[in-house]
């Protein structure tokens, strides 16, 4: 062993107290190896120095320097606070030294190549009298077993000190982790291990005892992970947060991104208020605010161009580029690390990937040892969250119908009076027999899901292996909606010498996610209470009501009956829409420590995604209702779509890291290639008898008319870097990097980009005045980045001129190609400028760490559509045109409030703040803001009621457009508007349109605490945002533009206006008119939510044992449990939130 | 070396579609560019649609509406109507559209020459340029004043390149100078390798007459569904006559005249009662055709001439005016074919209206005599245009393909003799509009002449930019950068 290695001659320096200058860590110590290796050339023995006032330290450079000797010492031996005189002239080694440090109180022992410097300890200690106990002097023989503290591995290899001696080791355990050693009761023995924290216990007897170790690689706050290098936090000047595995699971063992947004308040999750809860919705994630400009035709982001989408970070799994799907899939006891890097310095090394930040996330290792079974059981109940949901009962229903006058003629002119009347007692007969049917629950159930994960593990120091399955269902609390997952895989290490590894990852996984057959939720919310759910005979009712509607059109167009029909019908037509996906991984990784300061490592990995989709829709279903009766044989659909995913990373790497003195560097140069191919097809079938049938095979024809379709997009690109992070006297740290990165996305003419970053910190906390003026602060790092990176959100071929064949329509001299758009081959990446500054600092012995960032990004060259004058052919192209700003800061706290044997008490809280501004847009996008307010009335628009996105310079993408509004005239129930210029009006322009509100918060983050009591562990965290604006839809959508034939909120009958003199937030109650954004809708965006409680409880060793097992713990995680806003609005539009509480049980054997 | 192995690499050829240099890279792509252009004129934002048999007949005033206020008030020239401006606006971006895609094939042609057996290359650029000037002059007599009426206007952009950067506005003169000097290039290069030119290439009714789908080379086939060489004269012809070049108008015309390449339709064709030997269209007779028979432009045309109600219909009366069916047209072979009287169609209203069969596509299985075609130039315009140019110098030669035309027509007596031109003009003009019914070419000719458009037998729209300038796009006008 290589540590071994290092301590056997020093045994040799006898008992003097001795303690390094530098952390022990395993890598510092292959340093020092690597020192003693390069100091063994030959060198002169005699020494010629002269020097005035010089510094020890000075004097022993010197001698290195003609002697290739290198010096030891501590902290203690202070090098340079004095000064002397040296005059010599070849002197021997001895001699030299002899003469330096002669009244020094400094003594010193040559060991090989190394001369070690101590300190005269006083004669008193040493020569002191013997205790008593001398005589007594008894040695026992204390034995024991060393194993992991989280594997429960037996640890091979495990050096044992005297805690008074920590140069004699004293024992070493064996394969099996078992150790003897002889010492006198009382001792303090110190048991230590490359890469975990050394462990101290006091011997009183023989009996065995079972010592457990700690992996210091699992205090993530130590270390980073960049993805291509691991770095002591204390020496990175980068900005980067890193969260165990297993803290995340603490926080949400269900939802991966959720877990990771609540460390880090600067990691953002769209609040999708359309999907909820819906487990096949994937989130939108944004890191430090936005780099790109939403795309000028408003396509929302879904499932399947989530590779294109905006804003989002790069995922890096194990080394390689990633999905968000593959993470949001992946098995949340399997992940070691997640680490969010932030700025520039932190991600330069990815180049063009990196402007949006990017989340390195590492899987668990195996270890040595014997096998080692590890079982865990999740155990998940998800109850729908209707509290933001307050509709109508079926009394207050009609009663709300007959103030909006659907019973009065002239107001609603369809009919007669006699007629209105008859409707409205058919409706009363309902509502007084006691129909109130609550729609609402009809669609939903209370979800139960599970996870089972079984992990075996083993293996000697030349072989590791891991190999695991895992089953998980996810069902949602929409019925029917749900998201399984079967995985397993194999991992294995093989060392065949000390300096070679290779390393194979194999993981297959099998997803299968279903969409709910009933449909979007919103329709059970509209459905009245007065409607029954099935007929006298318990038959589900297809047609609910038979509402008459005027549309305003000329002669036998003007009324139509619109039916209602019954969602819960259509839920059990035979619907369906499933997908699946089979993902195979393979990762082969050699690692080769050619030096111990130069490591080479290549890496190759593989992924095939295969997916398919399946969508039937009943011919029986509402879609087919009024179609035309020509088309009977054709109702009924299928649509079968295939997507095969195949990417292939290679990647070789040359690591060094080496400490010379007070010097360290770690550097890397790497070369990266990626290949991503996906290959879509699909077809439509129709015509299908029944919804028993439902195989494609049974579909009576294609689609008519269409042909299949089919997309093969192949996207590659090329990262060579290097970086390098230097630190001298572990004080003053230097990071820099460049990346020249090429991407065939690019246009010809920018086939390659380059990024670039730099970083200073400075660890004042290590300089001495500080450590004498302040020692209540024991940590104190300022570091200041800056840097360029990229992003690329652009379709594969938008830099190309593209033809498309026009196959389906072929002239009758053969098939013609056409031009899709403009190829501009100047188009290339966004460049995004970052600036970072940061502060560290601990107080108290690190009891608490207050962590304060401010950044700075500016985005230049944003893609934008530029509209071009139509003769050219186009009528608009992609150039990078286009900056925005997004501002920031960032605090983090831990404070470690009470610490005992028995409890450890941990108060964490943070808070980020950002401001987007765009800073220049082009003139072409100012245009679009004209055809934008156009469209807000224009009756293309199908939401016309909803605030549109606009672009100003200095604006935030996130403001919020409408028209400034004095509220409700109690006179007349109208809207007050005020127009550009100051005059109030009671008409609508859109041309009145302004910034009313900015949606970005002022502030968001979280705060909780974590208590350990023995073997209790307690942990809650609150989510809070503060001082954005919201404009709420649910007050348009819902109360003010509701239609009364549907169910409406219940402030729609309460609130608003009805007879001159009511003072109220919402229009009269019989305008049914459309209404325009203003700003009587924009509300101030409070909101505190109660995000997770985690209870645990880790079963006593003895009564494990007794079980049969080495570990026991349960686990009860609560999620998503209250939320207090200030905003009330219906939350979950397609899909419902929800609480879920989930039950772990982790056993290992 | 590394790095350009690195840019090798990533120049990826996409697969589901392809990219620019991979099609001009081969021959076949060059004709499949080629076949693209024709596959967007044939869409129904241009020949397959709107500039046959869309709003331009309107304004010519050949259709009533009684119930549908927005064609009523397009008939009337508001040119605010939004319909319109958004047909107009179709026009003009696909119309520039499909002459940026000639534009792709232009600029890479020359560089790929060695690409290229047999004739392709000439009959390729021929084409290109043909299209280029047949499409801007459309553009021009729709969005520009006519030489007539202010020849030193600002007309359209007359774009030759590939670029994003705009083209600045020709005036109308310039503009049609352009279109000579593209078309004069594409003549020789055409009559040096189209083989409609050729002796052999006999035209007739697919599978019956005729060899035009007889060649084995799909792209060689159906001359008549591409720019040919004719059409390159015939167009030529119209553009000399729009400039009041007469002498020129007239020998271009005569090329096509003198070539007797485009029999005239027999009776027995045009009245068969076979509807699957029946010729709706006199097919023989276009010079030539976009080919638009697909179930889209069917489905549009059905409800656009068919349908019960059809969109676009006349009364029977006014019919009866354009044919003149009180003076000598009632024996019309036209007036006979291609009405069919109905009573009631619309609204309430009892008015007995005439609805085109034309473009009547025979229900399936039953097939027509000859594909679905929307006539982009005519033989018989040949005679409108030689006609007139040749009355200043030959009014008996002008006489003589006035009354050839007619007669071929079914009409037996003939006009010996007339006062001056303009009452020529105006016989021409009333025989053109009877033959250009649904095809949109009538209203170019009153435009070309600045001639007040007739409404009814009464009334008549005087002359004015106001009612022959279609508004140009609002985008055009805005994102332009120079």
């Amino acid at each position: 062993m290589k540590f071994k290695f290092l301590y056997n001659p020093l045994c040799s320096i006898g008992p003097v107290k001795y303690k390094f200058l530098i952390v022990m860590k395993f890598t510092a110590i292959l340093i020092l190896i690597g020192t003693l290796h390069l100091s063994a050339a030959s060198y002169s023995q005699s020494i010629s120095i002269t020097r005035h006032n010089a510094t020890l330290e000075t004097i022993f450079k010197d001698i290195k320097s003609q002697t290739g000797y290198t010096f030891f010492y501590t902290e203690k031996v202070n090098t340079t606070k004095q000064t002397l005189d040296v005059d010599l002239k070849n002197v021997s080694l001895k001699d030299a030294l002899d003469y330096c440090l002669k009244g020094l109180k400094l003594n010193y022992t040559i060991i090989d190549k190394t001369i070690v410097i101590q300190q005269i300890v006083p004669e008193t200690k040493t020569d002191a009298p013997v205790p008593d106990n001398v005589s007594d002097k008894t040695i026992i023989e204390a034995k024991g077993t060393v194993i992991d503290d989280k594997t429960q591995a037996p640890m091979a290899g495990v050096n044992i000190y005297l805690k008074t001696d920590k140069t004699v080791v004293i024992g070493t355990t064996n394969t099996k982790g078992e150790f003897q050693v002889n010492v006198q009761p009382g001792d303090v023995v110190v048991f230590t291990f490359i890469g975990y924290k050394p462990k101290e216990v006091k011997l009183n007897n023989s009996k065995p005892i079972t010592i457990k170790l700690e992996l210091l690689v699992n205090n993530m706050n130590e270390m980073v992970v960049t993805g291509y290098q691991t770095i002591k936090k204390s020496n990175y000047t980068g900005s980067a947060v890193t969260i165990s595995g297993d803290d995340l699971k603490k926080n949400n063992p269900v939802d991966v991104i959720k877990a990771i947004a609540s460390f880090d308040p600067s990691f953002r999750i769209g609040d999708n208020n359309l999907t909820g809860s819906d487990p096949n919705a994937l989130p939108k994630i944004t890191v430090r605010g936005s780099t790109s400009l939403p795309s000028v035709d408003g396509s929302i982001v879904d499932r399947n161009n989530l590779s294109s989408s905006y804003n989002m970070p790069a995922f890096i799994l194990d080394g390689f580029p990633s999905s968000l799907e593959q993470i949001v899939d992946l098995d949340i006891n399997r992940i070691a690390s997640v680490t969010i890097l932030k700025d520039a310095a932190a991600t330069a090394v990815y180049g063009s990937r990196a402007a949006n930040g990017v989340i390195v996330v590492t899987t668990k290792a195996p270890k040595p040892g014997k096998l080692q079974l590890t079982y865990t059981n999740d155990f998940t109940v998800s109850a729908p969250d209707l509290s933001s949901y307050h509709v109508l009962n079926a009394a207050q229903k009609l009663q709300y119908e007959k103030l909006a006058g659907l019973y009065t003629t002239g107001i609603n002119t369809t009919t007669s009076q006699d007629d209105l009347d008859i409707q409205y007692n058919e409706i009363l007969k309902n509502v007084v027999s006691g129909v109130n049917t609550y729609w609402l629950s009809q669609p939903l159930q209370n979800a139960y899901g599970l996870r089972q994960t079984l992990d075996a593990q083993g293996g000697d120091s030349t072989f590791r292996y891991d190999v695991y399955g895992r089953f998980q269902t996810n069902p949602g609390v929409m019925k029917g909606a749900a998201r399984n997952d079967y995985s397993g895989g194999m991992t294995f290490y093989y060392n065949p010498t000390k300096k070679l590894l290779f390393r194979n990852d194999l993981q297959i996984t099998q997803e299968q996610s279903t969409n709910s057959p009933y449909g979007s939720f919103s329709s059970y919310v509209a459905m009245n209470p007065y409607y029954r759910l099935t007929d006298a005979n318990g038959n589900s009712l297809r047609e609910l009501a038979n509402w008459q509607i005027d549309t305003h059109q000329d002669g036998s167009a003007q009324y139509v009956y619109e039916n209602v029909l019954n969602p819960l019908y259509e839920a059990q037509v035979g619907n369906f829409s499933k997908s699946a996906y089979l993902e195979l991984l393979d990762n082969l990784s050699l690692d080769w420590h050619i030096t111990p300061a130069l490591r080479l490592q290549g890496q190759v990995s593989l992924t095939d995604h295969k997916g398919t989709s399946d969508v039937f829709i009943s011919p029986t279903s509402d879609q087919f209702y009024y179609g035309p009766a020509d088309q009977i044989q054709n109702r009924g659909s299928y649509t079968y779509a295939n997507d095969d995913i195949v990417q292939y990373d290679g990647r070789v790497q040359l690591n060094y890291y080496k400490q010379i003195g007070d010097h360290s560097l770690n550097l890397a140069l790497a070369s990266e290639v990626t290949n991503y191919t996906e290959d879509y097809k699909s077809f439509e079938a129709q015509g299908f008898s029944n919804a028993t049938f439902t195989n494609i095979a049974f579909a009576r024809t294609y689609e008519l008319n269409t042909a299949p379709t089919g997309d093969v997009s192949t996207t590659r690109s090329i990262s060579n870097f290097i970086t390098g992070n230097y630190s001298y006297k572990n004080k003053y740290l230097l990071d820099a990097t460049f990346n020249l990165n090429g991407s065939s996305v690019y246009g010809d003419n920018k086939r390659f980009a380059p990024a670039w970053s730099t970083g200073t910190g400075w660890n004042m906390h290590k300089e001495d005045f500080m450590k004498e003026s302040f020692a209540a602060i024991s940590r104190f790092k300022l570091t200041a980045t800056t840097g360029l990176t990229g992003s690329v959100d652009f379709p594969p071929n938008q830099a190309k001129t593209i033809y498309s064949y026009q196959t389906s329509n072929w002239y009758s001299t053969g098939v013609g190609a056409t031009v899709d758009g403009y190829g501009n081959p100047d188009l290339q990446w966004q460049r995004t400028t970052n600036y970072d500054l940061a502060l560290e600092l601990g107080l108290f012995n690190d009891k608490l760490v207050i962590n304060p960032h401010y950044y700075y990004k500016l985005t230049k060259g944003e893609l934008t559509a530029i509209n071009t004058v139509p003769s050219t052919g186009y009528n608009t192209y992609e150039a990078n045109l286009g900056d925005m700003k997004d501002v920031g800061e960032e605090v983090y706290l831990t404070y470690n409030a009470f610490k005992n044997s028995n409890w450890n008490v941990n108060v964490v809280a943070n808070f980020a703040h950002n401001k987007n501004a765009v800073t220049h847009i082009a003139d072409a996008l100012k245009a679009y803001n004209a055809s934008v307010d156009a469209y807000q009335t224009s009756s293309l628009n199908t939401t016309q009621s909803a605030p549109l996105l606009h672009y100003a310079e200095g604006q935030s993408i996130y403001t919020i457009y409408g028209v400034k509004s004095e509220g409700i005239d109690p006179e007349t129930g109208k809207e007050i508007f005020v127009k550009k210029n100051g005059t109030l009006t009671f008409t609508y322009d859109v041309n009145d349109q302004q910034p009313i509100g900015d949606q970005e918060a002022k502030g968001e983050g979280t705060f909780g605490s974590n208590i350990t009591y023995k073997r209790f562990y307690f942990g809650f965290l609150f989510h809070y945002r503060f001082g954005g604006d919201y404009y709420n839809q649910t007050l348009v959508d819902r109360v003010e533009d509701a239609d009364p034939r549907y169910n409406v909120d219940a402030r729609a009958l309460a609130d608003r206006w009805e007879k001159p003199g009511d003072v109220t937030l919402y229009k009269n109650i019989q305008d049914l008119g459309i209404t325009y954004p203003t700003s009587r809708f924009v509300q101030k965006d409070n909101e505190i939510d109660l995000e997770s409680i985690n209870v645990s409880y880790e079963l006593a060793k003895k009564l494990a044992k007794k079980l049969g097992m080495q570990t026991l713990r349960f686990t009860l995680t609560a999620n998503d449990i209250f939320t207090a806003a200030s905003i009330q609005q219906e939350r979950g539009i397609d899909s419902p939130y929800a609480r879920s509480l989930t039950c772990s049980l982790l056993a290992t054997f | 070396m590394a790095l350009s192995s690195c840019k090798k690499y990533l120049d990826v050829k996409p697969q589901s579609e392809v990219d620019e240099t991979q099609l001009f890279s081969s021959a076949e792509g060059f004709r499949e560019a080629l076949n693209g252009v024709y596959t967007l004129c044939a869409s129904t934002d241009l020949y397959g649609g709107n500039l046959t048999f869309g709003s331009l007949d309107v304004l010519a005033q050949n259709y009533q509406f009684p119930s549908d206020i927005t064609s009523q008030a397009i008939a009337n020239f508001d040119f605010t109507q939004p319909s319109f401006v958004a047909t107009t606006t179709d026009i003009w971006n696909t119309g520039y559209r499909a002459i940026a895609n000639c534009n792709y094939i232009l600029a890479a042609i020359d560089s790929k020459k060695s690409l290229f057996t047999g004739n392709d290359y000439q009959l390729i650029k021929g084409e290109a340029l043909t299209l280029r000037a047949y499409i801007h002059f459309d553009l021009l007599r729709m969005f520009a004043p006519s030489y007539k009426s202010n020849p030193s206007a600002k007309a359209i952009p007359y774009v030759t390149v590939v670029s994003v950067n705009s083209t600045p506005f020709s005036t109308v003169s310039v503009a049609l100078d352009s279109c000579v000097s593209d078309l004069k290039q594409a003549a020789p290069l055409l009559h040096a390798s189209d083989p409609i030119v050729s002796s052999s290439y006999s035209i007739g009714y697919p599978g019956t007459t005729g060899n035009e789908t007889s060649n084995t080379d799909l792209f060689y086939q159906n001359r008549r569904n591409r720019m040919n060489y004719y059409t390159a004269c015939g167009e030529l012809a119209r553009v000399y006559l729009y400039k009041g070049d007469n002498v020129d108008a007239y020998n271009s015309a005569r090329i096509v005249i003198d070539a007797s390449k485009f029999p005239w339709t027999s009776e027995d064709a045009f009245f068969s009662k076979d509807i699957t030997a029946k010729d709706r269209i006199f097919y023989q007779e276009i010079i030539t055709g976009w080919y638009i028979d697909n179930t889209a432009i069917n489905a549009e045309l059905t409800a656009l001439f068919i349908a019960t109600p059809p969109i676009y219909s006349a009364t029977t009366d006014q019919i009866n005016d354009i044919y003149e069916t009180a003076q000598d047209g009632a024996d019309d072979w036209r007036y006979k074919q291609w009405f069919v009287a109905t009573a009631s169609t619309s609204g309430g209203n009892s008015i007995q209206r005439a609805v085109l069969q034309k473009y009547i596509e025979n229900t399936t299985p039953v097939v027509n005599l000859y594909p679905l075609t929307a006539p982009a130039m005519r033989y018989s315009e040949m005679y409108y245009i030689a006609a007139e140019a040749v009355y200043d110098t030959d009014p008996v030669h002008a006489l003589f393909y006035y009354n050839t035309l007619r007669a071929k027509r079914g009409i037996g007596s003939t006009v010996d003799n007339v006062a001056d031109k303009a009452t020529f003009i105006n016989l021409l003009i009333k025989d053109a509009r009877k033959e250009f019914y649904g095809e949109s070419q009538i209203f170019y000719m009153y435009k070309r002449l600045n001639l007040a458009v007739p409404v009814s037998d009464t009334y008549s729209k005087p002359a004015s930019d106001q009612i022959f300038v279609f508004p140009l796009p609002i985008n055009e006008l805005e994102y332009r950068n120079n």
